[in-house]
């Protein structure tokens, strides 16, 4: 009965991993937010992001994302709108919004790439700002590109001035997921070159 | 655990920092992720830079760390008591007038002979001043933070812990804001 009982689990599941499942991502922004994807449908997206801090748990930082994709002119461009709603885990603030991003690749391989994303950002103990990014991938190698970017989009909490720029590195094929992994230098533009940041992005998607 | 009510006032996360180059080059906004912080730390100030913001942090979180560059043996050693009396004195003041609701005074740090050949004196003079500091901290409620002690080695600041001779490096800045974090 029991075995019985896990079959039908493990069917239900896989029928519905099936049926839903596009991709799957796992990836950690800016070296201190671990990331956790699913596509439905192709078209929707759903992820889970919290923060490692070298903080206790109570200030940690969490967000959940939901939202919706398409891509257009053979895959060339896509569009991504993502609602977020965040918080700390004591409570101490939270934060919503939503990213309403375009881009335009030029190849398949995604080494050429333009990227512009719109970030209407509610803070609860900073109030509304209108962030936004502009990112551009240059390839340089069949798996590497350099990235340069412009963006106020809080790294953090909150909303500063910053050149990124950096170099994508990225595998494919790697037991049928691809690897990207994104060293990049944060340069502020108002403060001293001792705020400049070291970040390393990765993701891995199946 | 992740729906608990707010333990404390969101004004409560704010925090504001002033001092020298030491506060100036922190990375306020990395170091307290959740925080919302203002940094007004500023190169080669010192006690008249604290005093310009008499009245302006009223009601607010402050941290302070200053004293580094006026500190120093320009004084003849006999010079040196009345200097601290005097130093002392408006420097208690100058802390008091900011106005703040409350103040995390650090202990100015310890030099090395990297950057200063008479950081052995310029040293021992900090370690007096921040003696007196530490008796006026208790005396107004201000919580103090003695980290000089944590920062020596051969009477001196240790190599691990600055660029220069002078200034924190990151590894600096972590128990820095350890100190805050824990006395929060």
């Amino acid at each position: 009965m029991r075995q019985v009982i896990c079959i039908l689990i493990f069917l239900s599941v896989s029928s519905v991993n099936i049926l839903m499942a596009q991709t799957n991502r796992i990836a950690m922004r800016d070296s201190r937010f671990l990331q956790f994807q699913h596509v439905f449908f192709k078209h929707m997206p759903l992820m889970l992001e919290h923060s490692i801090y070298s903080e206790k748990i109570s200030l940690q930082h969490f967000r959940l994302y939901a939202g919706y994709r398409h891509q257009f002119v053979n895959n060339h461009l896509r569009l991504q709108c993502l609602a977020y709603w965040g918080s700390t885990h004591n409570g101490m603030y939270q934060d919503y919004g939503a990213f309403v991003s375009t881009s335009y690749h030029f190849d398949s391989a995604d080494n050429y790439s333009l990227h512009a994303t719109l970030n209407p950002h509610y803070d609860t103990g900073l109030n509304y700002k209108t962030c936004c990014s502009f990112e551009t991938y240059v390839g340089v190698f069949k798996v590497a590109a350099l990235y340069l970017a412009f963006s106020n989009i809080p790294e953090f909490r909150q909303p500063e001035d910053r050149i990124r720029a950096g170099v994508r590195l990225r595998i494919q094929s790697l037991a049928h997921g691809t690897l990207s992994v994104c060293p990049q230098m944060s340069i502020p533009l108002q403060q001293r070159y001792e705020k400049i940041r070291l970040h390393v992005n990765f993701a891995y998607c199946f | 655990m992740i729906f608990t009510s707010c333990e404390k006032r969101e004004d409560d996360y704010r925090l504001a920092f002033i001092g020298d180059s030491n506060v100036e080059r922190w990375d306020v906004r990395r170091f307290f992720p959740t925080f919302i912080t203002d940094n007004y730390g500023k190169s080669n100030s010192g006690l008249h830079y604290l005093e310009d913001f008499a009245g302006k942090f009223h009601g607010q979180r402050v941290v302070v760390l200053t004293g580094t560059n006026d500190l120093g043996p320009s004084e003849t050693p006999e010079e040196i008591p009345l200097f601290l009396d005097m130093y002392s004195e408006r420097y208690e003041r100058a802390i008091e007038n900011l106005g703040a609701a409350k103040i995390y005074l650090f202990s100015v740090l310890p030099t090395n002979t990297e950057r200063n050949d008479m950081a052995h004196i310029k040293n021992n003079i900090i370690k007096d001043f921040n003696q007196r500091m530490k008796r006026c901290a208790a005396k107004h409620g201000w919580t103090y933070l003695d980290v000089y002690s944590m920062l020596l080695i051969d009477e001196q600041l240790n190599p691990s812990y600055t660029l220069d001779g002078l200034h924190p490096n990151d590894a600096c800045y972590e128990i820095l804001t350890n100190q805050i974090i824990r006395n929060y």
